[in-house]
């Protein structure tokens, strides 16, 4: 086990938040005296929280529904037809990597989501950028073969842990060249540093801009966060035959619910990643702990849950 | 006695020439003001339409002419819809009223509702201006007449 984040290196609310915010609001996040802050929750007609290392903290502040809808035209620049694509995905990101995610009511034609109306709920995750973690990640990645996967249950710190391993593996005496495929415009901004081997796909959707890393830019690693998409493995796996290892994250509790997926058993079957690693943080604990789980112990746990083709 | 009353007869005469052409140029203005802001919507529709552009990206490719003939009166150049609006002079009141109402909801809601919102706009700012240059003439024609009849006027009771 390995500590990863400590408590004390959260910044507190960035001024890009705060000036998206109502007053008051931003009134009252500016008098708290706390770090720390991982996310700020905003639902329409209830107390704004804040997410916190060691639990929930309630505000005074209650939000209306105008005022949520005002939050979400400042975030997209005042001009809301222009992030269509992201708010119907979902999310929209602000300068520095701020991904909020946004909820509300959609309009559908068909299956296709054409827009969300009325927004109900926004979670503003604040990143963290930390240099210092990752060391032993990226010694593994060094020695491995073929790739690595970051695994883990939402926010409890696998982009955070990517951009520290990226950075480490982008720079040095044995930097390698990689090409990061950032979807949501969240991983690059936080990766500072003239002396970084990077390059940076943002916007990109995770298959079409790992062909064309592959393709074109001559990467030695493609890096990509939260992979688990059906129409990606083609580019994986394509991506592997090429030489080209990759480095990604996704939502898992542990190995064995992370292979139980179709789509990573596929991944796994055909040797992508060398080894799988879990972050984990306990119960009201300011650290996070993370363990790496080689390819082999995988597969005998994949088999030991009967989910392995030879299993049955 | 009688050279004092006849400058000051031709003083009069040229005041009120002057603010009969100053009047008739205000009203050209405004006319090309007019002008000005439905080509400007109709632009600001394109880049919205093609390319999806954001607000402040779309008033960044406004030229520093193009400013001016909008009436916009400040040195710098504005980041938001609303900033230039703030920042326009000597637009006429309906023109004004057009312009407040196009870009307090410019940005809220998605493409398609963009697009009609500008075409809504576009067809009104047009219908002003059309308005005005069938007007164009004879106000300046009245202009004319009532300055110099004024003029005159106080010539003959003041002389």
């Amino acid at each position: 086990m390995a500590t990863v984040i400590g408590r004390t290196e959260r910044a507190c609310v960035p001024p890009t938040v705060l000036n998206i915010l109502p007053g008051r609001l931003s009134a009252e996040l500016r008098s708290l005296d706390c770090y720390g802050i991982e996310e700020i929750r905003l639902r329409r007609d209830r107390h704004v929280y804040l997410t916190l290392a060691e639990g929930n903290r309630r505000l005074h502040t209650v939000l209306s529904g105008e005022e949520m809808s005002g939050i979400l035209t400042r975030m997209c620049d005042d001009s809301l037809y222009a992030y269509r694509s992201t708010v119907n995905n979902g999310f929209v990101t602000l300068a520095g990597g701020i991904r909020v995610g946004v909820c509300g009511r959609a309009a559908c034609e068909g299956n296709s989501l054409v827009g969300i109306y009325d927004v109900s709920a926004l979670n503003i995750r604040l990143p963290c950028a930390l240099r210092t973690v990752g060391a032993s990640v990226a010694e593994r990645l060094r020695r491995c073969e073929n790739g690595l996967l970051i695994y883990a249950p939402p926010g409890v710190g696998k982009t955070t842990l990517l951009r520290a391993v990226t950075m480490r593996l982008s720079s040095g005496q044995n930097a390698l060249r990689v090409c990061v495929i950032d979807s949501r415009g969240e991983l690059g901004p936080m990766m500072e540093g003239k002396e970084l081997m990077l390059d940076i796909f943002s916007g990109y959707p995770r298959g079409l801009g790992m062909e064309i890393a592959t393709r074109t830019m001559g990467a030695d690693l493609i890096v990509c966060d939260e992979i688990g998409s059906g129409e990606e493995a083609g580019a994986i796996l394509s991506m592997q035959s090429s030489g080209v290892r990759l480095l990604a994250t996704a939502h898992a509790a542990d190995v064995g619910g992370l292979l139980k997926k179709p789509f990573f058993g596929e991944l796994h079957k055909a040797h992508v990643f060398d080894a799988y690693v879990g972050i984990r943080r306990p119960k009201g604990a300011c650290e996070y702990q993370y363990e790496i789980t080689d390819w082999e112990r995988a597969d005998d746990l994949w088999k030991a849950c009967g989910r392995h083709p030879s299993a049955r | 006695m009688i050279y004092g009353r006849l400058a000051g007869g031709i003083l009069l005469l040229v005041s009120g020439i002057l603010l009969a052409f100053l009047l008739n140029r205000r009203l050209g203005q405004r006319h090309a003001q007019a002008v000005s802001w439905t080509e400007s919507v109709r632009q600001i529709r394109m880049l919205v339409d093609c390319y999806a552009m954001p607000q402040g990206d779309i008033c960044a490719r406004l030229t520093r002419e193009q400013l001016i003939g909008l009436g916009y009166a400040h040195p710098s150049p504005p980041v938001s819809l609303g900033e230039l609006v703030r920042g326009t002079r000597f637009l006429s009141s309906e023109l004004q009223a057009e312009a407040e109402g196009f870009v307090s909801s410019f940005g809220r809601g998605y493409r398609d509702e963009q697009l009609k919102e500008c075409d809504f706009y576009i067809e009104r700012m047009q219908r002003i201006a059309e308005h005005m240059a069938g007007r164009l003439s004879a106000e300046k024609k009245k202009n004319a007449t009532l300055c110099v009849c004024g003029a005159l006027a106080l010539i003959i009771l003041l002389i």
